[in-house]
């Protein structure tokens, strides 16, 4: 069990993430969803050193969530992103019948978001699947470290996603496009 | 499949007679799985379905009332079924009990069986349901406060009270069923047995009522 395997979990999570986004966002456009948003330059930005400390808690708690999922193996992970990648696309569907061109600021932060999740998601499942194999067959095949690397870089991109988020979402407080 | 009943202690240690079968085991956690999203999806249209559809303008704020529940529903039974089994393979591992560790995952994976009637039951007082006409609210939900005003509605209602407490009741009884596979794979005693099985309960409720 080595690097490939990790590959094939991304892959596999990437397509499940996919899968849920699309049937959020049919959900959604089936049910005519509008949201009112509040117009750009309404109110002043906050510090983006804040904001991104706020979305970082935010979103790690969901990290730490998919990380916890390696007690089940990395299933209660996969639940947890597939839950959220389908509110994604509600929400994405959402932005997109009511005002079309909030998706920009949607876009690059919850892509950014998503790789991260799916990563620690794939992460979690292969150390899940070393955790079986030790347990089940007293079996200790595969390399920790590439797990554990893949989890860091997942926490890694948890930041950056957050801190393009604050930087987008000043841009649009501040009505700059 | 019926000894899984009246003759629980009997029926896993049958089961070791025989090779596992693993598709056979699947077919548990992913039948309820199955039969809860069902239950799920009809709660949530009638529960929420009036009530999203009268919140113009402020209606994400009850998205997840209405799906994620359905979304959740489709991974908390193998979540349980996995998480309960690591914790008991673990254990088995730490105090150097059999040598057959997979069976643990199969016997609880076949427990799952047992809860097929009662989720099945479950869909049928979901169909029956009508909610009050109380939790009609004077305007839309527009804000936290009357969202948590509704679901105050939801918690004081007795008839999802009833199921809930029910509900609660098949749990203790699928972990149970967990103690009697752990047993009848394992050298642990059956009191032992039950006793891990009714701890990990425990854990996972507190675990959920933390977070």
């Amino acid at each position: 069990m080595r690097a490939p395997f990790l590959r094939h979990l991304v892959a596999a999570n990437t397509l499940l993430v996919g899968c849920a986004v699309i049937c959020g966002a049919a959900f959604a456009a089936s049910d005519g969803r509008r949201v009112v948003l509040p117009p750009a330059g309404s109110s002043a930005p906050a510090p983006i050193a804040e904001s991104t400390v706020q979305i970082v808690r935010q979103n790690g708690r969901v990290w730490l969530f998919i990380c916890a999922g390696v007690g089940s193996f990395g299933a209660a992970g996969a639940g947890v992103l597939v839950a959220n990648a389908f509110r994604f696309g509600m929400d994405v569907a959402t932005v997109a019948l009511s005002a079309p061109a909030e998706l920009t600021f949607l876009a690059a932060h919850g892509l950014l978001e998503f790789a991260a999740f799916t990563l620690a998601a794939a992460a979690v499942q292969y150390l899940g699947w070393m955790l079986l194999l030790l347990l089940a067959v007293n079996r200790s095949s595969g390399r920790l470290a590439i797990g554990l690397c893949a989890l860091a870089g997942s926490g890694g991109l948890v930041v950056l996603a957050a801190w393009v988020e604050a930087l987008s979402h000043a841009a649009r407080i501040a009505g700059g496009g | 499949m019926l000894g899984l009943v009246y003759q629980p202690i009997v029926f896993f240690h049958a089961r070791l007679t025989t090779p596992p079968s693993w598709w056979l085991a699947l077919g548990g956690p992913l039948g309820c799985a199955a039969l809860a999203m069902v239950s799920h999806a009809i709660l949530s249209e009638k529960i929420a379905g009036p009530i999203v559809a009268t919140a113009v303008g402020s209606r994400s704020l009850l998205t997840s009332l209405q799906y994620m529940g359905v979304v959740n529903a489709a991974f908390v039974y193998v979540v349980v079924w996995l998480t309960a089994s690591a914790f008991m393979m673990s254990f088995d591992v730490v105090t150097g009990g059999t040598t057959d560790v997979p069976r643990i995952l199969e016997g609880n994976a076949l427990a799952f069986y047992s809860q097929l009637p009662w989720l099945a039951m479950l869909i049928a007082l979901a169909a029956a349901f009508e909610p009050p006409a109380a939790w009609m609210l004077d305007g839309p939900i527009a804000t936290a406060a009357d969202l948590e005003r509704f679901k105050r509605l939801l918690q004081q209602d007795p008839f999802l009270a009833t199921v809930r407490g029910l509900n609660e009741c098949f749990a203790v009884w699928l972990y149970v069923l967990f103690g009697v596979s752990y047993h009848a794979a394992t050298r642990c005693t059956l009191p032992g047995s039950l006793l891990l099985a009714l701890t990990t309960y425990v854990i996972f409720h507190l675990l959920s009522v933390l977070f």
